[in-house]
């Protein structure tokens, strides 16, 4: 029989029985065709992850040298120019891939694990222990945007590390609240009520019951919070509470476009931009289309 | 009614202390005291006599109290409006901020305009034409807004119109009345571009409000009756439809702090967003904490108008 005629047909065959088994790479390729969108995301992420790993290998320059004229226009010598001081825009921009991707991720994949330690145990345990936390809570989302961590990194300092942990910080608020939401929802559904009547403890029915049935929606939140980490870190870099003079990152090299608007080589001020938006648009698309896939009411009819 | 809002304000008190916790805590993490940092700029002899210095005024400023101590004759200043001195301008900081707020609020509150004109219609046309070619027009643009970072739309702006138009915004703050012209000039790139960042999302979620909405049995009823279409949209739809859409504004108001932040950098506007910017960079804390204050202080103001609203429109919100 032939799975792939009717998308309902096959959904429900799929539902129905594992009698039918396409391979691996015919599921990638039916997933493909029904997302395309999802695909280009998670083509431009690899892009992105390339282009990191592969910076010490590719790059014509070391990022921080000073290696010709200043405002050099794309040449043979200098694929995309040079910026203000002579330092090759190529080189960096590699380079800057790595401190997008390092900061984005680690920031969320940290705020979020905190997150959503706090929110099961709240939304398990609930009583007084949630109550304080869900005010805790309240007053880290009294900090609007970015004004935390631009505050936190003036403070420490700015340098890669403090900039993961003041983004951080911004994350465990939403994935504590989103995470007590599934959970206070998740724990009255009647698997939970059974473990509980086998005399499973507490920990357990949080970890072993809850926690699996909770983490769709949380992996949806992490692919759309990775986009807006890596804009937040080239804000941050920009106005000069990032990553540090140091490392290479794009949003500094946008705030050296952004100050020599009238001299600066045109790739300085293009180049970044594009990188940021293409590396946040692949986590925004990668996470609608795995959205639509869980929600059933957002699909097509 | 009375008894909700009384619990939304006893609510928002522990909230508020624990904010202003943060942030007192904050400045306690700035290595060095104000001791220290006044000294720094003063010639004091021998290391004995700085040290004889510092802890005098240490005495003085009320630095060798307990913390809690401290931070409850801080927060009593805080209480009365008193920030404190910019170390660097030499003025109260409530000065600062009460000459630089209402050019933030302008930049602001053109940008939510511009974002209600037409990101709202944006998000029903395209929940209309649900998957037709203007719906897929929209999702594009919007899932670009939500890509693209403004550092880099602001820096594209002043590139592109200094070397193909040969133009620049007027780079000297001019107030709306002193002159409105110069004013518009200055403030309008910006909030048009600080308004493409934040309506991607208003269009978002108006659009997937409007598509649930939209196939709701009374819309469907409504239609039968031969309602008309504009009528049906916004009389029946948006109606309901807007409501989640307007809780999600206490979010947008974080990005719209963030975005008039960055503005203000590109475009040279002296508002609030600026002087964080600025006394970050001059390790001006006394400006830092006031600001951040001002800034947690907004967003509590508007998501308690917020909520009481949303409980005044939906009268579900109050009993549950």
């Amino acid at each position: 029989m032939d799975v792939t005629t009717e998308q309902g047909v096959s959904e429900q065959l799929e539902e129905g029985a594992g009698r039918i088994k396409l391979t691996r790479a015919g599921r990638f390729r039916r997933w493909i065709r029904r997302n395309p969108p999802g695909f280009v995301g998670l083509v431009l992420v690899t892009i992105l992850v390339s282009m990191a790993l592969s910076a010490n290998v590719v790059s014509p320059y070391e990022p921080n040298d000073l290696v010709g004229f200043s405002n050099a226009s794309p040449s043979a010598e200098y694929p995309l120019g040079t910026d203000n001081i002579g330092r090759d825009i190529f080189s960096r921009l590699l380079y800057g891939a790595r401190v997008s991707l390092l900061v984005g991720v680690s920031a969320v994949v940290f705020g979020m694990t905190g997150g959503l330690f706090l929110g099961l145990v709240s939304g398990y345990v609930g009583g007084w222990f949630d109550l304080i936390v869900q005010r805790i809570i309240d007053a880290m989302q009294a900090f609007p945007g970015i004004i935390l961590a631009l505050t936190l990194v003036a403070v420490l300092g700015q340098s890669p590390q403090n900039v993961i942990i003041a983004l951080a910080i911004g994350y465990i608020a939403p994935a504590t609240r989103i995470t007590r939401a599934v959970v206070l929802r998740e724990r009255e559904r009647v698997y939970a009520e059974a473990a509980r009547a086998l005399g499973a403890s507490t920990p357990r029915v949080i970890f072993k019951h809850v926690l699996p049935n909770s983490l769709a929606p949380y992996l949806v939140l992490v692919s759309i919070f990775v986009g807006l980490a890596i804009i937040a870190e080239s804000s941050l870099s920009f106005l000069g509470a990032g990553v540090g003079p140091e490392t290479s990152s794009w949003g500094s090299m946008l705030s050296v476009a952004a100050e020599n608007y009238f001299d600066a080589t045109f790739t300085l001020a293009l180049a970044p931009g594009l990188a940021i938006t293409a590396a946040v648009m692949g986590f925004n698309l990668f996470s609608d289309s795995v959205r639509d896939m869980l929600d059933p009411r957002l699909r097509r009819r | 009614m009375g008894k909700y809002v009384t619990r939304r304000l006893l609510l928002m008190i522990p909230t508020a202390l624990l904010a202003t916790m943060v942030v007192f805590g904050l400045m306690k993490l700035v290595p060095g005291d104000a001791a220290i940092a006044i000294l720094a700029d003063l010639d004091v002899g021998t290391q004995e006599e700085a040290d004889v210095a510092a802890d005098r005024l240490r005495e003085r400023f009320g630095l060798n109290e307990s913390l809690p101590v401290q931070y409850w004759k801080w927060i009593v200043s805080v209480g009365k409006l008193e920030f404190g001195d910019s170390i660097i301008q030499g003025r109260p900081v409530r000065d600062i901020i009460l000459e630089r707020l209402p050019r933030t609020l302008e930049l602001a509150a053109i940008a939510v305009v511009l974002i209600f004109a037409y990101a709202i219609p944006m998000g029903i046309w395209s929940a209309v034409r649900q998957d037709k070619l203007a719906d897929h027009l929209i999702r594009v643009i919007s899932i670009l807004g939500l890509s693209v970072p403004l550092v880099w739309l602001g820096t594209l702006f002043m590139f592109g119109s200094s070397r193909l138009l040969h133009w620049v915004p007027p780079l000297i703050y001019k107030g709306p009345i002193d002159s409105l012209g110069t004013n518009l000039l200055m403030l309008g790139p910006p909030a048009v571009l600080l308004s493409f960042a934040i309506g991607a999302s208003i269009i978002r979620m108006t659009r997937g409000q409007m598509i649930e909405v939209l196939r709701e049995d009374y819309i469907r009823t409504a239609r039968a009756k031969g309602l008309a279409q504009s009528s049906l949209l916004v009389r029946h739809a948006l109606r309901n439809a807007i409501l989640p859409v307007m809780t999600q504004f206490g979010g947008i108001l974080g990005a719209l702090m963030t975005g008039t932040v960055v503005a203000e950098t590109i475009f040279n506007i002296p508002g609030l967003g600026r002087a964080m910017v600025e006394s970050i960079n001059n390790r001006d804390f006394a400006v830092v904490q006031g600001l951040v204050l001002i800034n947690i202080a907004m967003v509590l103001m508007v998501n308690l108008v917020i909520d009481l609203l949303y409980s005044v429109a939906d009268p579900r919100i109050r009993y549950s």
